[in-house]
């Protein structure tokens, strides 16, 4: 454990290191996410409601989901198609420790400096733009934190199992593109779900991707009843579970194939 | 006449001094101090038309970026460069037209492609016209024989054939100077042979001048006329290896086997160990010949064998760079 | 003229070889045709839903903001196609890759653009192509000699703003030394100013994009001109000052370049 977290460390430390990189950051999400909320201010034009959410609330929505997104950038990806290509990958498997838990503990440090780089200065500017973005009762920020937790494995999962495809294609290309476009718009993370046809919501709904962005957003601005909070985190939990299962065995089977070839 | 003239090259790189740990990165985060380091220190040489000079050293001492700053790729923080009386960092295209250059770590080959496709695209780059183009892969035709290989993509080449077509490519344009950055890292002894030869013969055949970098001093000794070292920066020592030799390890063993066990001491010569019937004298070679001193010994008690050892060039060149380390080592005291 | 002819013959080499190259990968190459053409769909559907929910977005409607999409699409697959290079320059600056250049007689510029010919950029064209005819269809567009020409000048002029806005991005790498890209961001950020009439930002924000980071002139000022939305306040066709503000910002990235390949070579790699 306490390498992990020295693993976690030395990402903190290398993040901080890139200045330019951080402020430039910071100012580009900030443009975004305003012109996320004036789009959003536009398209209501003065509109009590629209499918049951106002405008205040979808523009806590977007600042939220801004935020979410600059902490839920994944290295894993590249970090496995790379050691694959590089042909690194069969060094990685005899360290005598888990090369995944590493990369997790690298996103994971990744996530914590982006949280006091990136998080923290976009809420202030959310705040100071258009007032501060509270979540409906403290106790939903509880479940929010809980929602957003499984989301993070579930995208981690996501992005760590789309790196084992390089395992067989080397490089990933178009596969990173499309997870990205899939990601972008299906998640919830610029439109919800909510605003799509029932027949297309319906299927969106029963994906994984949802439960990243949509489902911890929808509870943090009060969309979901208690009922449906319950029912929806149970399904999230069962997707991430499945995932998990997912990557351990195509882990084991291509840690095998890997020190059965030598490299 | 000289092709190349470097006066008084420096290069200092701005170091950024970081601060360890958490704390330190977040104060890297404000403020940032830089160190200057000098990579290279007031070089001065010349190279005569058609030369083959080896230009080693101990990893980090410099080589790579003197090749880079004659090459154009690296501008110097001063001094000047001349190649063929024209300066790099003035007309870059002008003196890279006349340039060949080659990393032994990267290859300037499309990785996707026939290695023949690579050798199109130069040919228009360089605007070689078709009669010099074909003449010219013709001759290194003959040396690499790398039409067995010139329909191959190049990600399906070996490390040696790759080398050679970097070689080729590097020729194509018939560039009066040739610049060799490790050209035989990490090849097999056949490979290396053939690179070699290459080397040699373009060197006879074009009058190509040849600056080498390397760290396997087999190519020195096969190739180089006259070596330059460097170390931390700075030429220490700048000669043809026999001169080199003559002046690090100026001594020689003489090893005779005499039909009996016998001691005979000779004026010129030291008696390092008697073991049975085998002596083993040093000498230098300045003051007597190997020949003369047969000649005397065998005077004393017949002679059945004789065996000459010269000093190893690997032992030459370790003296040398320690040599530079402690030159440096007193500097850094008188500071 | 001469020298016209040889870096024009360069480029077609250029050209063919990064083609064939890309055509070693068919998969590759299919992949992304599949993966683009699920983006702008599903792209084109997200407007298609928010307006049916919303009735029009800054005044604008379904119809027009198709024909936007489409014309913003298509700017951006050109985009690709010629500017694709400058993706990727933090991982050329970090391992080197730009010896090479220095180390032929040629603009290193040119070398730069032209070395990777993207052939996938086109994939971005076939969706975009098609959302794009439909778009004017639904707004009636007559496809007269004035039209296309409008067309052609919007679409020359919104490939060089992204491309221009690439390369200045990409140069930063010469200072900063990492490999991190802000392609995703500014991706975003092109889709928002793009995609969407600008009338639903507030005036500083509109004067932003309009005069300080020209992003609105990329595909809103010309479509809202072609489609006469608004009567015209100067004279000349807005897709022509797209071009100019397009070429302009251009030149500056090419500056931004110089200093940086300067920056380069004496720092190294």
């Amino acid at each position: 454990m306490k390498s992990y977290l020295f693993v976690s460390k030395i990402r903190i430390q290398t993040a901080l290191a890139y200045r330019f990189n951080v402020i430039s950051t910071i100012l580009i999400q900030c443009l975004i996410m305003y012109a996320m909320s004036c789009f959003w201010i536009a398209a209501y034009s003065g509109a009590e409601a629209v499918s049951g959410v106002s405008q205040r609330d979808m523009i806590t929505y977007t600042t939220i989901s801004v935020i979410m997104g600059n902490l839920l950038t994944m290295g894993v990806q590249n970090r496995i198609a790379g050691s694959v290509r590089s042909g690194s990958v069969a060094l990685d498997l005899l360290k005598p420790i888990n090369i995944y838990g590493i990369y997790l503990a690298e996103d994971m440090g990744d996530c914590a400096a982006a949280f006091f780089q990136k998080a923290i200065p976009l809420l202030l500017v959310g705040t100071v733009m258009f007032g501060f973005p509270a979540p409906r009762s403290p106790v939903r920020f509880l479940l929010f934190l809980f929602s957003f937790a499984i989301g993070y494995l579930i995208n981690w999962i996501l992005a760590a199992l789309l790196g084992m495809c390089a395992f067989k294609t080397l490089k990933l290309g178009p596969l990173a593109n499309a997870k990205g476009f899939i990601m972008k718009l299906l998640s919830g993370s610029i439109f919800p779900l909510w605003f799509f046809p029932n027949g297309f919501r319906t299927v969106l709904e029963f994906l994984p991707f949802m439960n990243i962005y949509q489902l911890p957003l929808g509870i943090y601005i009060g969309q979901y009843t208690a009922d449906e909070i319950l029912l929806r985190t149970g399904l999230q939990m069962f997707w991430c579970a499945a995932l998990w299962l997912l990557f351990h065995i195509l882990q084991k089977k291509a840690a095998a194939a890997v020190l059965i070839q030598g490299g | 006449m000289n092709i190349i003239e470097v006066s008084h090259l420096v290069k200092e790189y701005k170091k950024i001094k970081k601060e360890s740990g958490l704390q330190g990165a977040v104060k890297n985060l404000f403020i940032q101090n830089t160190e200057s380091v000098r990579a290279v220190d007031d070089i001065s040489f010349e190279i005569a038309r058609g030369d083959i000079v080896g230009y080693i050293g101990p990893n980090g001492a410099g080589k790579s970026t003197t090749v880079k700053m004659l090459s154009g790729i690296m501008q110097p923080t001063s001094g000047e460069i001349l190649i063929d009386g024209i300066s790099p960092q003035q007309d870059r295209k002008r003196v890279v037209k006349n340039l060949g250059v080659v990393f032994g770590q990267r290859s300037q080959l499309n990785w996707d492609l026939r290695l023949g496709e690579t050798f199109e695209l130069l040919k228009r780059i360089y605007q070689i016209d078709d009669k010099t183009y074909h003449q010219n892969l013709g001759m290194l035709n003959e040396i690499f024989q790398i039409d067995r290989f010139i329909d191959t993509p190049v990600r399906q080449l070996s490390l040696g054939q790759r080398m050679r077509g970097d070689l080729v490519a590097a020729m194509l344009h018939s560039p009066e100077v040739l610049f060799l950055d490790e050209p035989t890292i990490g090849l097999d002894v056949e490979a290396k042979y053939s690179v070699r030869k290459f080397i040699k013969e373009i060197n006879q055949q074009s009058g190509t001048t040849i600056i080498l970098t390397t760290h396997d001093l087999g190519d020195i000794q096969e190739l180089c006329r006259r070596v330059i070292i460097i170390n931390e920066g700075k030429i220490i020592e700048d000669g043809s290896l026999d001169e080199l030799a003559d002046k690090i390890a100026p001594c020689r063993d003489l090893i005779i086997d005499f039909y009996h066990p016998v001691t005979i001491p000779h004026p010129h010569a030291e008696l390092v160990s008697v073991n049975e019937a085998r002596a083993v004298y040093r000498f230098r070679k300045d003051e007597i010949t190997a020949a003369r001193l047969i000649e005397d010994i065998s005077h004393t008690a017949p002679i059945k064998e004789v065996g000459l050892e010269e000093a190893k060039i690997d032992d030459i060149i370790r003296t040398v760079y320690k040599q530079g380390n402690s030159v440096t080592g007193e500097r850094m005291i008188d500071q | 003229m001469k020298k016209i002819r040889y870096y024009a013959s360069v480029a077609a080499m250029f050209t063919k070889l990064s083609i064939q190259s890309e055509l070693e990968y068919p998969f590759m190459l299919i992949g992304h045709v599949l993966a683009n053409s699920i983006q702008w769909v599903v792209g084109f559907a997200t407007i298609k839903f928010v307006v049916d929910q919303f009735g029009s977005i800054g005044g604008w409607g379904y119809e027009s903001l198709a024909f936007l999409y489409g014309m913003s699409v298509l700017s951006h697959g050109l985009a690709v196609v010629f500017f694709i290079q400058t993706w990727y320059m933090g991982y050329c600056v970090i391992e080197g890759e730009y010896d090479m250049f220095l180390l032929r007689p040629m603009n290193l510029l040119f070398q730069f653009l032209f070395m990777d010919f993207n052939l996938i950029g086109f994939t971005d064209m076939i969706p975009g192509l098609i959302v794009f005819v439909y778009g004017c269809m639904k707004v009636h567009l007559a496809l007269n000699f004035t039209n296309i020409m409008l067309i052609l000048f919007t679409l020359a002029g919104g490939t060089l703003i992204r491309g221009s806005v690439w390369l200045f991005c990409g140069s930063m790498s010469f200072w900063t030394k990492s490999t991190a890209n802000f392609t995703d961001m500014v991706g975003e950020l092109f889709e928002r100013v793009s995609m969407y009439p600008i009338t639903i930002y507030p005036r500083w924000v509109q004067a932003l994009f309009t005069f300080i980071l020209p992003l609105a002139w990329i595909t809103f000022f010309p479509v809202r001109d072609m489609l006469r939305m608004e009567p015209a306040r100067i004279p000349v066709p807005l897709a022509v000052v797209t071009l100019a503000v397009g070429l302009l910002m251009f030149a500056g990235s090419c500056v931004i370049f110089r200093l940086g390949m300067r920056r380069y070579e004496s720092a190294g790699s």
